[in-house]
C-alpha cells in the first residue's frame, strides 16, 4: 500500500464535503446541544448542595437507571451532566459514523461510482481514505464543541477536555469498525446492520457491567464504560484516551490493509452459486418480500429475544435492590407495584427498538422503488397495493412477533434465574401495549412514502429522533408532560395507566396513516 | 382492434414537457419499432402504457381498455423488458425467471430450459454477480417464457453480444409466426430494420414520422453503383432533378437517387451496356439523422 494509493483525495474530500451539511451540523451539533440542556435543566433543579447530594445517592440505588447510565461519579453540577449525556451522545455519533463510512465505501461501490472514480487519477485507497478523515475531522470537531459549550458553562476544563476527546476518540472506534467490516460484506446494508449489531453488544456489555462500581476488564472493552476509567471531573485519567487511540488506530490499519487486498466491488468473502430454479413458494410479490424481510425479522427477533432474557434473569437482582430502599419508593410507585419498576422501564425501551425496525421494515419498498426493481413487478398481475402490503406488512405482524418473543425472553430469563412470580401476563400486556405507539412510528412512515417519498427516509427518522427527544427532554425536566404527549411513546410510557381507550385510539390513528399511505402510494408515479 | 393504442397522450414534470400530443397504433400481430433520440419520450410512454406513470392528457389504451383503470387484467396478457435492468441481488436468474413468470400466469419449464439453452445463460448464479448483458438475458428469457399476447420492450439488447443478438432476433421472429404483437424500443436500427414491419420516431415527445419501412424509404434516396462496357458521358444524369452524389470515374458511376427517378436513371444507363450493378436500399439510420437533424 502505497502513498499514490491515496491519489486525489483532496479533490474527493472537496466533492463530498459540498453537500451534507444539514445532516452533519446535526451531528456536530447534538453532544453540545444535550449538555447544554442537561446543565440548564439541573442547575435550576436544586435549591441547595444537600438537594443534589441525595439526588446523587438516588440515582446510586436506582438500579434501573445505574444499569442504564452507570454510576454518578461526582456529587457535582459536572458530574451529573456528564453522567446524563454521555450515553445518548455516544450513541448518536456512533450512528452517524457507521452509516457515513458504510455509505462512502460499499455504498459507492455498490453503485458502481467508485468503478468510475478509480479509472480517473484517483487511488484505490482513496475513497476509504477520504471518509475517514471527514469522519474523524468530524468527531474532533464534535467534541471540541462539546468540550467548549462546556467550559463556557463553567464547567472544569481538564473535565471538560477529557468528555469531549471521550466522545471524539469513543465515535472513532465505532468509525474504524464500520470501515473494517465494510471490507468484509459484500453489500452496505449487510455492512451498516452488522455494524449497528456491534455497536448494541458493546451496549449490552455495559448494561449488565454498569451496576458494578468497580472496573473490571468491561471498562477496556467497550468504549460505553470508558468513561468510568476517565472519570472526568474527578480523578481525569487521560491514559485512557491514549488506549482508545491505541485501539482505533489499530482497526483501522487493520481495515486499509485488508482494503488494499480485495478487489473494488467484492468483500473479502466471495459469492456462493444459488439454484437454478425458485422454490415453489416464491411465485408472487408476497413470496418475493418474505424472501427479502426474513433475514432481518430473524436477526431481530432473536437479538431482542437474547436481550429480554438478559433482563429478565437480572430483574430478581434488581428487584431486591429496590426493595431495600424507601427512598426511591415514591418513584417507583409511578410504574405501578415497586418491583415492576426495571422491567416496566426496560420494555418501553425495548419497544424503542421495535419501532425502528418497524420503520427499516417499512422503508424497505421504497428502497426497492428508488433502485427501480418495482417496474417489472407492476408490469405483472400485481397491483400497488399488494406491492406495498408485501413490505409494510412486516411492520404491522413482524413488530407483533418480535414484541410477543420480547415478552417471551424476559418470562424465560426470569425462570432461568428463580424468579419467577405470578404476574407474567403483566410482563406480556405491557409489551403489547407499547404496539400502538411502535404502529404510529411506522404508520407515519408508510404515511411519507405515499405522499412524499423523496425525504420519507429522512423525515421518518427525524420524526423518531423527535419523538426520543421529547422523552429525554421531559425526563431531564426541561419540558412539561403535555409536549411528551405529543409523542405515541408517551401515551404509553409506564408511568402512564394502561387503558383500553388508548390502546384503540392509537391504533386508529396508525390505521389511518397506512391507509393514507396506501391510497398515495396507489395514486403517484413511481419514481426515483 | 388496435392491441396498443394511444392518443393525443401528454406528460409533463413540473415545467418539463416529457410527452406531447403523442399518438401512436399498433394492431394485432405487427412489430412495432418505436425510436427516437436520448430523452425524446421513448420509456416515459411505455412506463404510462403500464401504468407505472400517470398521464398529464389523452389516453392510452391496451386490447382496447384504458391502461390505469385496467392494469391488473392488462398485465396477465403482457411480458415487460426494462431499459436499466436491476434485479434483487440475492436470487440467482433461474429464480427471476421463475418469479416473474409465475407472477405472469403459465410457467413452463421446458420453455425456460431450451431458452437458457439458448442464450448461454448459467441460472444458478446470484443476480449481483451477473455483468449487465447477462442482466439482460435474465430480463429478455423471463419475457420470452410467458405465453402472453403483447411484448413492451424497451432497449432489451443494448448489452447483448451479436451471437445473442441474431438469438433474440430469432425469438422475436417466432413471436411474429405465433401471432404475437410486439413493441420493441431501440437505437439498434439494424435489429429494427430486421425484425419489424412497422416504425415510428419519436422527437421531443411527438411522434414525428411513422410508417411501414417501405413506406419511408421513399423519403430518402437509394444508392446505386453501376459498371458499364462503354464509357459514362459527365452529364448523363444532369437532367433528372432527384440525384445527388455523382461520382464517374470512365466506366463506373455511383450517386444517390430518389425512388422517382430510379427507373428512368436505369434507362439511361443500359444503353451503356450495364455490367454490374449494386443498390443499397436507404439505410434506417440514413432516415434517422435525417429526422434527427431537422
Amino acid at each position: 500500500m502505497k502513498t499514490l494509493d491515496f491519489e486525489g483525495i483532496g479533490s474527493l474530500l472537496r466533492f463530498y464535503l459540498k453537500k451534507g451539511w444539514v445532516r452533519r451540523s446535526i451531528w456536530l451539533l447534538t453532544p453540545a446541544l444535550l449538555a447544554m440542556s442537561a446543565y440548564i435543566s439541573y442547575s435550576n433543579m436544586f435549591t441547595s448542595s444537600q438537594e443534589l447530594s441525595a439526588f446523587v445517592d438516588e440515582s446510586i440505588l436506582n438500579p434501573v437507571v445505574a444499569a442504564i447510565h452507570g454510576f454518578i461519579l461526582t456529587k457535582d453540577i459536572p458530574g451529573i451532566v456528564s453522567w446524563n449525556i454521555k450515553t445518548v451522545s455516544l450513541i448518536v455519533a456512533a450512528i452517524f459514523n457507521m452509516l457515513t463510512i458504510t455509505k462512502m465505501t460499499r455504498g459507492e461501490e455498490e453503485s458502481g461510482r467508485t468503478d468510475l472514480l478509480c479509472s480517473t487519477v484517483i487511488g484505490r485507497q482513496a475513497q476509504l481514505g477520504a471518509a475517514l478523515i471527514i469522519c474523524l475531522g468530524m468527531n474532533l470537531i464534535m467534541g471540541l464543541l462539546l468540550t467548549l459549550t462546556m467550559v463556557v458553562f463553567g464547567m472544569g476544563f481538564s473535565g471538560s477536555l477529557g468528555m469531549g476527546l471521550l466522545l471524539a476518540i469513543g465515535s472513532s472506534f465505532f468509525a474504524a469498525l464500520a470501515s473494517l467490516i465494510s471490507q468484509l460484506t459484500s453489500s452496505r446494508r449487510a455492512a451498516s446492520s452488522i455494524a449497528m449489531a456491534f455497536m448494541g453488544v458493546f451496549y449490552v456489555i455495559s448494561f449488565f457491567n454498569n451496576l458494578i462500581e468497580n472496573i473490571n476488564l468491561s471498562s477496556y472493552l467497550t468504549p460505553f464504560r470508558w468513561f468510568f476509567v476517565l472519570r472526568p471531573f474527578d480523578s481525569n485519567n487521560y491514559s485512557i484516551l491514549l488506549l482508545g487511540i491505541i485501539i482505533v488506530g489499530i482497526i483501522l490499519a487493520l481495515a486499509l490493509k485488508l482494503s488494499s487486498m480485495r478487489d473494488i466491488g467484492e468483500g473479502v468473502i466471495p459469492h456462493r452459486k444459488g439454484k437454478a430454479n425458485a422454490p415453489e413458494y416464491l411465485r408472487n410479490v408476497w413470496a418475493l418480500s418474505f424472501r427479502m424481510h426474513r433475514g432481518s425479522l430473524l436477526s431481530w427477533t432473536v437479538v431482542l429475544f437474547v436481550f429480554a432474557v438478559g433482563i429478565g434473569s437480572v430483574d430478581i437482582l434488581v428487584a431486591e435492590m429496590l426493595e431495600g430502599v424507601p427512598v426511591l419508593a415514591s418513584w417507583m410507585s409511578l410504574f405501578g407495584e415497586p418491583k415492576e419498576a426495571f422491567l416496566a422501564l426496560m420494555i418501553f425501551v425495548m419497544g424503542l427498538f421495535v419501532a425502528a425496525y418497524g420503520i427499516l421494515a417499512a422503508q424497505r419498498i421504497r428502497s426497492e422503488e428508488s433502485e427501480q426493481r418495482v417496474d417489472v413487478l407492476l408490469a405483472t398481475k400485481t397491483t400497488r397495493n399488494k406491492l406495498m402490503g408485501s413490505h409494510v406488512i412486516f411492520s404491522m405482524v413482524g413488530t407483533v412477533l418480535i414484541t410477543i418473543a420480547i415478552g417471551l425472553g424476559i418470562i424465560f430469563g426470569k425462570v432461568m434465574s428463580g424468579g419467577l412470580s405470578g404476574n407474567n401476563w403483566v410482563v406480556i400486556s405491557a409489551s403489547l401495549y407499547k404496539l400502538p405507539a411502535i404502529w404510529i412510528t411506522s404508520g407515519i412512515s408508510v404515511f411519507l412514502i405515499g405522499l412524499l417519498p423523496k425525504s420519507s427516509t429522512t423525515i421518518s427518522w427525524s420524526v423518531f429522533a423527535l419523538f426520543i427527544g421529547l422523552q429525554l427532554f421531559w425526563e431531564m425536566g426541561i419540558l412539561p408532560e403535555t409536549a411528551f404527549l405529543l409523542s405515541p411513546f408517551g401515551h404509553v410510557y409506564p408511568t402512564r395507566p394502561q387503558e383500553i381507550s388508548t390502546f384503540i385510539i392509537l391504533t386508529s390513528i396508525a390505521i389511518i396513516l397506512y391507509i393514507i399511505g396506501f391510497m398515495g402510494f396507489k395514486k403517484r408515479d413511481m419514481q426515483q | 382492434m388496435a392491441v396498443i393504442k394511444i392518443e393525443q397522450l401528454s406528460k409533463s414534470y413540473g415545467t418539463v414537457q416529457a410527452l406531447k400530443d403523442l399518438n401512436l397504433e399498433v394492431k394485432k400481430n405487427e412489430i412495432y419499432g418505436f425510436i427516437g433520440p436520448n430523452g425524446a419520450g421513448k420509456s416515459t410512454a411505455i412506463r404510462i402504457l403500464l401504468g407505472l406513470l400517470q398521464n398529464s392528457g389523452g389516453n392510452a389504451q391496451l386490447f382496447g381498455k384504458d391502461v390505469y383503470q385496467n392494469a391488473l387484467r392488462l398485465h396477465s396478457k403482457l411480458a415487460y423488458v426494462p431499459s436499466d435492468v436491476n434485479f434483487w441481488p440475492y436470487l440467482t436468474g433461474g429464480e427471476v425467471i421463475d418469479l416473474l413468470a409465475k407472477m405472469r400466469g403459465k410457467f413452463d419449464s421446458k420453455r425456460k430450459a431450451d431458452l437458457i439453452e439458448r442464450f448461454q445463460l448459467d441460472p444458478t448464479k446470484k443476480c449481483k454477480t451477473y455483468s449487465k448483458g447477462n442482466r439482460q438475458k435474465v430480463a429478455i428469457i423471463s419475457a420470452f417464457v410467458s405465453d402472453v399476447d403483447l411484448l413492451i420492450l424497451d432497449e432489451p439488447t443494448s448489452g447483448l453480444d451479436p451471437l445473442m443478438e441474431m438469438e433474440f432476433q430469432s425469438c422475436i421472429n417466432q413471436a411474429k409466426r405465433n401471432g404475437k404483437t410486439v413493441l420493441l424500443s431501440s437505437h439498434i436500427l439494424s435489429e429494427v430494420e430486421k425484425v419489424c414491419n412497422k416504425i415510428g420516431i419519436i422527437k421531443n415527445g411527438s411522434i414525428v414520422e411513422s410508417g411501414t419501412l417501405s413506406d419511408m424509404r421513399h423519403l430518402t434516396q437509394t444508392h446505386f453503383s453501376v459498371e458499364t462496357k462503354l464509357s459514362i458521358p459527365e452529364n448523363i444524369l444532369s437532367d433528372i432533378s432527384g440525384v445527388s452524389n455523382v461520382n464517374i470515374e470512365d466506366r463506373h458511376i455511383k450517386f444517390s437517387i430518389e425512388s422517382d427517378e430510379i427507373n428512368y436513371a436505369l434507362q439511361k444507363l443500359t444503353q451503356y451496356g450495364v455490367i454490374n450493378l449494386n443498390s443499397n436500399p436507404p439505410t434506417l439510420e440514413e432516415l434517422f439523422i435525417r429526422h434527427y437533424s431537422e
